[in-house]
């Protein structure tokens, strides 16, 4: 998908530039391109070091933890009967929200899959997708993150007056995504019940 | 926003003295972050190059301004500053396309625009539903993936939406 969008992106900047007769523009366009992408990324190297250093704190300070423990009674509303069913799911369920959370993407990832594999195990029919996956796929989708510490560090590097400001619009955001696809998920479950 | 202000220090702090008081050798654990930190740019850092370069081209050469010409009457009606519609779009396909895409906007109109706030904030409250739903589908083979990415796809749009008027709010 994403090879098909570049692929459009490029040739169609390129055609433009053929068309204008601007072969010259787009040369200059081309080394400015990869010399200002340098530039942000040295930018960039510093200050995500420095985030990356206070987000393994709080991995290994028990921070996470603590915020799993904090969303565990959420999550058995969202997953009626789960923890009855298989413990483990749940318990993947709340880490790999709870490291979505805290933006540790690169951790989140293991957890949402052994997540997955635990509620297949459940799965009466394997290769259709169980409510409950459903409904973690669309909480994974607009993931609260208290802390987007890229674009900060990007916002930062691109000197912005004070690169956290935009923690709390992302939160308010976050939340009615969220809350917009919890609805629309018990919607379609209802319908998908009534088509059957 | 005085109180937004704190936030941040604040919660730094309150990490720092929590790992200090749990007993976590806090200098050690922070380098180990750190490094993971480097890796971490090193390797988004071809992504973020190859995706501003295409994107690059295509703003530099007018053909950006055309694509936003021909959806300019959608984000007319709804409000939408044109420059974020690239961002909205690319959100759900791609991270680090979008993660390129902000950047460009956050050059293109000022990092404390409007536009480049919004960039941002769409950035930090979306997934990437597509790759999320085939990573995590395609790693228990389920086929059927039902509702999922209709569902998805419809939060990810009025979270769109609410980005553009919450931002709308806080920054003007």
């Amino acid at each position: 998908m994403i090879n098909i969008i570049w692929f459009v992106i490029l040739a169609a900047g390129i055609l433009t530039f053929m068309i204008k007769g601007d072969t010259r523009g787009l040369l200059q366009a081309m080394s400015n391109s990869a010399q200002n992408s340098i530039e942000l990324l040295m930018a960039l190297l510093g200050i995500m070091a420095v985030w990356s250093g206070i987000m393994k704190l709080c991995e290994k300070s028990g921070i996470v933890d603590a915020l799993a423990k904090i969303l565990s009674p959420i999550m058995r509303i969202l997953f009626p009967n789960l923890e009855k069913r298989n413990k483990k799911a749940l318990g993947s369920i709340v880490m790999n929200i709870a490291t979505n959370m805290m933006g540790l993407s690169n951790a989140a990832t293991p957890f949402g899959i052994n997540a997955m594999k635990e509620l297949q195990s459940i799965n009466p029919v394997k290769e259709r997708a169980s409510d409950y996956m459903i409904t973690f796929i669309i909480i994974n989708g607009a993931c609260v993150q208290f802390l987007p510490a890229t674009v900060i560090s990007i916002r930062a590097g691109l000197s912005a007056k004070d690169p956290a400001d935009i923690i709390l619009p992302t939160i308010i955001t976050t939340l009615t995504a969220l809350i917009s696809g919890l609805i629309f998920n018990i919607l379609y479950n209802k319908k998908d019940m009534a088509d059957k | 926003m005085n109180i937004g202000v704190y936030f941040l220090p604040l919660l730094i702090l309150f990490i720092l003295i929590y790992s200090f008081v749990k007993k976590v050798r806090v200098y050690e654990t922070f380098i180990e972050g750190v490094k993971e930190g480097f890796a971490s740019v090193y390797s988004i850092a071809p992504y973020l190059l190859t995706m501003l370069f295409a994107i690059d081209i295509f703003r530099k050469s007018g053909a950006m301004d055309y694509f936003i010409y021909v959806l300019k009457p959608m984000s007319k009606v709804l409000k939408i500053p044109e420059g974020v519609i690239p961002m909205i779009l690319i959100k759900p396909l791609s991270g680090s396309g979008a993660l390129g895409v902000m950047t460009d906007i956050m050059k293109q109109y000022g990092v404390d625009s409007i536009e480049g706030r919004i960039a941002a904030v769409m950035m930090g409250s979306t997934e990437t539903i597509f790759y999320t739903i085939s990573i995590y589908f395609g790693s228990v083979n389920v086929k059927d993936i039902r509702y999922s990415l209709k569902a998805s796809l419809i939060a990810h749009i009025i979270g769109s939406l609410a980005a553009v008027y919450i931002c709308y709010y806080f920054f003007r």
